[in-house]
């Protein structure tokens, strides 16, 4: 079929004056202004005694022990080297044998005493495997705001800042001293600090 | 001279015509009116302020105070955001779009921005990975806020990690520590 030189012109026409009002109805002004800023984090380490990791050794001669052996004190500074105030930390203590394993004769025969010596505030004095079971009373801070991490220390410890605390180990009963059945036998008795920022 | 018929047909139709043009070109009464108007098209012109920032010469990009050192559970001080319509036409804020720079991709995946507007409340309290997932436009609720001429607009932008009231759980990763990001967060604007 042939199309009639007007008609197509007329088509034409339409189509043009269509695309005329699409462009007038998409051509709003626009404009834009924007803000930034610079927001960065801060981090927090501790370290012992100067070193840092998770597998220090305190370096304490504790070996061939007899029944009244002189008590075994060791100084442990903690300090936290990060940019940020620690809000609450905390000291999990573990030994070996307070399960009643191997070394259970002498783990549950010994007894522990933690000094915060830059306060001048004993934390706690007890029973090693009480510690470690469930660190309460005394120094530590309950209800702690962190668990499953050991016992709340008592102090704060702000970003630079150090606090020093003894741990002195002995025979729980001073007296009759270790039991026999302790002989021959091991504790390995760890001491795991955790800060917190908040 | 006598003239054939056929000849004399043509010539009365000649005359006939010239008549009909004659008509048609003296016989016109008329007269004009016009109207004109003139229109000048308005500029749509928006500039940015905020009390705790710094503006650019050119009023369009503010930058805001620098938040260092946060810790894992923060939520950054109110930034008051003005935008002033100093243009000639009513401006219409139809939403923000939400982009960033960052060299920690834990920190900016736990960043959290909440944008309110000071009239009509919150237009977006959400993660701004999230946001910026797609086109990153935040659109406003509402449709859009209409600055008059001379008027503003102001929000309010806190930006926060998740979980800031909770210091057992969420906060920013332990993988955040010592990141940095730059969010910028730009406000598009329609006359």
């Amino acid at each position: 079929m042939s199309v009639h030189p007007k008609l197509m012109i007329g088509a034409g026409i339409a189509i043009a004056g269509l695309g005329l009002i699409g462009a007038g109805a998409g051509a709003t002004y626009t404009a834009q202004v924007s803000t930034n800023t610079s927001i960065s984090t801060g981090g927090i380490g501790l370290s012992l005694n100067g070193q840092t990791g998770s597998a220090l050794r305190l370096g304490v001669d504790a070996k061939n022990l007899g029944p009244h052996f002189t008590p075994i004190s060791k100084d442990l500074l903690l300090k936290n080297t990060g940019t940020l105030d620690l809000a609450s930390d905390y000291l999990s203590v573990t030994a070996t044998g307070c399960d009643g394993g191997t070394g259970a004769a002498l783990a549950k025969a010994l007894q522990v005493r933690l000094t915060d010596v830059t306060h001048n505030m004993q934390v706690y004095d007890g029973a090693l495997c009480s510690l470690a079971d469930s660190p309460s009373g005394q120094g530590f801070t309950t209800p702690p705001v962190h668990t499953g991490v050991g016992g709340q220390l008592p102090h704060q410890l702000g970003a630079g800042a150090s606090i020093l605390y003894q741990v002195v180990i002995q025979p729980s009963d001073t007296a009759a001293g270790l039991p026999t059945t302790a002989q021959n036998s091991s504790t390995t008795v760890s001491f795991a600090f955790t800060g917190f920022d908040s | 001279m006598a003239y054939s018929r056929k000849v004399l047909t043509v010539g009365a139709l000649g005359v006939a015509a010239l008549a009909l043009i004659g008509t048609g070109a003296g016989a016109t009464f008329h007269d004009s009116a016009k109207a004109q108007q003139t229109i000048t098209a308005g500029n749509l012109s928006v500039l940015i302020t905020s009390p705790s920032g710094s503006t650019s010469p050119d009023g369009k990009t503010v930058t805001l105070n620098t938040l260092t050192n946060e810790p894992s559970h923060f939520s950054g001080p109110q930034e008051t955001i003005t935008v002033t319509n100093n243009g000639a036409v009513p401006a219409t804020v139809t939403g923000f779009t939400a982009a960033d720079t960052t060299n920690n991709a834990y920190l900016q995946g736990a960043l959290n921005i909440q944008i309110v507007d000071s009239n009509r409340g919150e237009i977006c309290n959400d993660l701004i990975s999230t946001l910026e997932k797609g086109t990153g436009f935040i659109p406003i609720p509402w449709g859009g806020t209409t600055i008059a001429t001379n008027g503003t607009m102001t929000v309010y932008v806190t930006f926060s990690s998740t979980g800031n009231t909770d210091v057992n759980n969420g906060g920013l990763p332990q993988a955040a520590q010592g990141g940095w990001v730059t969010p910028t967060l730009t406000a598009n604007v329609t006359g």
